[in-house]
């Protein structure tokens, strides 16, 4: 397997960043951090944008920077799929045009045998310019354009920022789908915990230009730790399951995960498939026994494993073993305080179906 | 007492071997100036401005004084061509190109200076070289810094006097161009060309300013989509 070695020293005005790291070049790698934390200046690194004061920068065999020896390759060069988070679409040209630019300029790398126009909605904005497109059509066209130069791998650096809401999760879905029709590797850069979570395998977080956690996406969300996990409104936990069987009278599906069964909404996949399923920390309440009548379908027993106070805020986060897992909640601290919650507690962990998110 | 075809006519051939000679020039070195933050290019910028407040006849002064087969550049012209660059149609032309520069190179500065830095990155993370980036990015976008450009240069050239007056002197068919015939008309006492030469140069500036003006509005910039 190709691997990428990014070992590189960068310092400019009240900003220093140091990364020393070599990587297997597969699946997704997630980077997150808060803005000035370095993570774009990492791509554009990558992508040949920019350069370090010194370092090296190496994919497989080839040295694409090296301070040493004076290397540099520029990066029309790299082959690498940058797509920014403005678009960048070139205004003089329509989504046709711009995708033709892409297409023409693919070097002697294969094109992906990929229906990509299609797949990403393209064909009745062929004729449109730029300007008439709206922030969720322009994300797509770029990440066309991206695909259809058929680069080595992709870098995304906060693609969904310019998106509203209401797009975003689609937009968020269509481009995990594209990720993984096309098998390139990714790196995706976002400050948003829960848009990494669906695109990615693995996590960096990067505070002030420094690598401070590393690892599975899972194992990164159930750190208590780390002050940018933790900031995050919607931190929670990713859990990998698998579909038992489907309530088609209810709409709901059940998985197995950790052991334990989980109901979520929905009729999703078939018996067996393996997926990722996400709870956020907010909406997991506790209780000390199971709770009758009640409207919660999931009720999972678990062990209280760490409980950290969210600093300025009434909150605590509580991490909870669930078999070999572990899932993390939200609650105030005076629900903790109540409840006598400790390192070792048994508790309960409830979760609406409703608020379990298949991905 | 007929229009001054043969006037219009040179005048209207120096004024595009100007603007085409100019165009040229004007790319690389507003290039550099719109993309440089080295500290000098205000030297250059203002030295490329000068003629733009110089009174024509220091430049028709100091070029006589180049240009005269004494100097070093016009004894260099006179040896290879065999002719005297002064009072010569190559003299006018490349003294056009010296009191024209600003007028072609200000308005490439500026519409180089507007082009997207952010949509240059793209194209280079697409494959594309340099030269395919100025070529198929920033030529386009910057197509009315090149008609302002272009038609500035032209009718600017063609609305020069004195420097032509000075080093050019008035040879029908060589150096006698549409300002120097009405002059001379006047000078002649023949109001009567004086009117028609007056009237022809006037229309021709209404238009050429009116065309600027209009398709500037029609090609008015779309808000850059995605940026």
């Amino acid at each position: 397997m190709v691997s990428l070695t990014m070992s590189v020293k960068l310092a400019r005005d009240y900003f220093r960043l140091s990364i020393d790291e070599t990587v297997p070049l597969a699946g997704t790698l997630g980077i997150l951090g808060p803005s000035g934390a370095g993570k774009t200046t990492l791509l554009r690194l990558l992508a040949g944008l920019d350069c370090p004061d010194d370092g090296r920068i190496a994919v497989g065999t080839t040295t694409w920077f090296d301070g040493e020896q004076g290397v540099y390759c520029p990066p029309h060069k790299r082959g690498v799929g940058h797509v920014f988070q403005d678009a960048r679409l070139f205004p003089h040209l329509s989504v046709a045009g711009n995708l033709r630019f892409a297409e023409q300029r693919r070097g002697g790398r294969r094109p992906l045998d990929l229906d990509i126009s299609g797949m990403l909605g393209l064909v009745p904005l062929m004729h449109r310019m730029p300007h008439t497109l709206s922030g969720g059509e322009r994300q797509r066209v770029a990440l066309g354009r991206t695909l259809l130069n058929a680069p080595e791998f992709l870098l995304l650096d906060e693609p969904f920022s310019a998106i509203d809401g209401e797009h975003r999760l689609e937009i968020l879905s269509l481009m995990r789908d594209m990720i993984a029709a096309t098998g390139l590797p990714t790196i995706v850069v976002s400050h948003n915990l829960s848009e990494l979570s669906y695109l990615a395998d693995r996590l960096w977080v990067l505070r002030a230009g420094q690598m401070v956690a590393q690892g599975p996406v899972a194992d990164v969300m159930n750190r208590l730790d780390l002050q940018e996990v933790s900031a995050q409104a919607d931190a929670g936990s990713v859990l990998q399951a698998t579909v038992r069987d489907h309530d088609l009278h209810y709409q709901l599906t059940r998985l197995v995960c950790a052991g334990e069964m989980l109901t979520v909404a929905g009729a999703i996949g078939s018996r067996g498939d393996l997926m990722r399923v996400r709870v956020y920390a907010k909406d997991v309440a506790l209780a000390l026994t199971k709770p009758v009548d009640s409207s919660i379908r999931n009720v999972l027993p678990t062990e209280v494993r760490a409980i950290v106070q969210l600093p300025g805020t009434p909150y605590v986060d509580v991490l909870l073993g669930v078999g070999d897992t572990a899932l993390r909640a939200r609650i105030t601290k005076a629900s903790a305080d109540d409840l006598g919650l400790e390192t070792g507690t048994r508790a309960y962990a409830l979760l609406k179906a409703v608020s379990v998110e298949t991905a | 007492m007929t229009l001054d075809w043969g006037a219009l006519a040179l005048t209207a051939q120096l004024a595009t071997i100007t603007t085409v000679i100019l165009l040229a020039l004007a790319t690389p070195l507003a290039w550099w100036l719109a993309r440089s933050n080295r500290s000098w290019v205000g030297w250059i910028e203002t030295v490329v401005a000068l003629p733009l407040v110089l009174p024509p006849t220091v430049i028709g002064f100091y070029l006589l004084v180049l240009l005269a087969p004494e100097s070093s550049v016009g004894a260099w012209w006179y040896a290879t061509t065999g002719e005297s660059l002064l009072f010569s149609f190559e003299g006018l032309v490349l003294a056009s190109l010296i009191y024209s520069l600003p007028f072609a190179v200000q308005p490439l500065q500026t519409a180089f200076g507007s082009v997207n830095n952010n949509l240059l990155e793209a194209a280079t993370t697409l494959g594309a070289s340099f030269p395919d980036r100025f070529l198929r990015i920033v030529l386009p976008l910057s197509r009315r810094g090149y008609l302002t450009a272009a038609v500035l240069t032209f009718a600017h050239t063609v609305g020069e006097f004195g420097i032509v007056l000075m080093i050019g002197g008035n040879i029908p068919g060589e150096t006698r161009v549409a300002s120097i015939a009405l002059y001379e008309s006047v000078e002649t006492l023949e109001y009567g060309s004086a009117h028609q030469m007056a009237l022809a140069l006037l229309g021709f500036s209404f238009l050429v300013l009116l065309f600027v003006y209009v398709s500037n509005r029609v090609w008015a910039p779309k808000s850059e989509g995605g940026l």
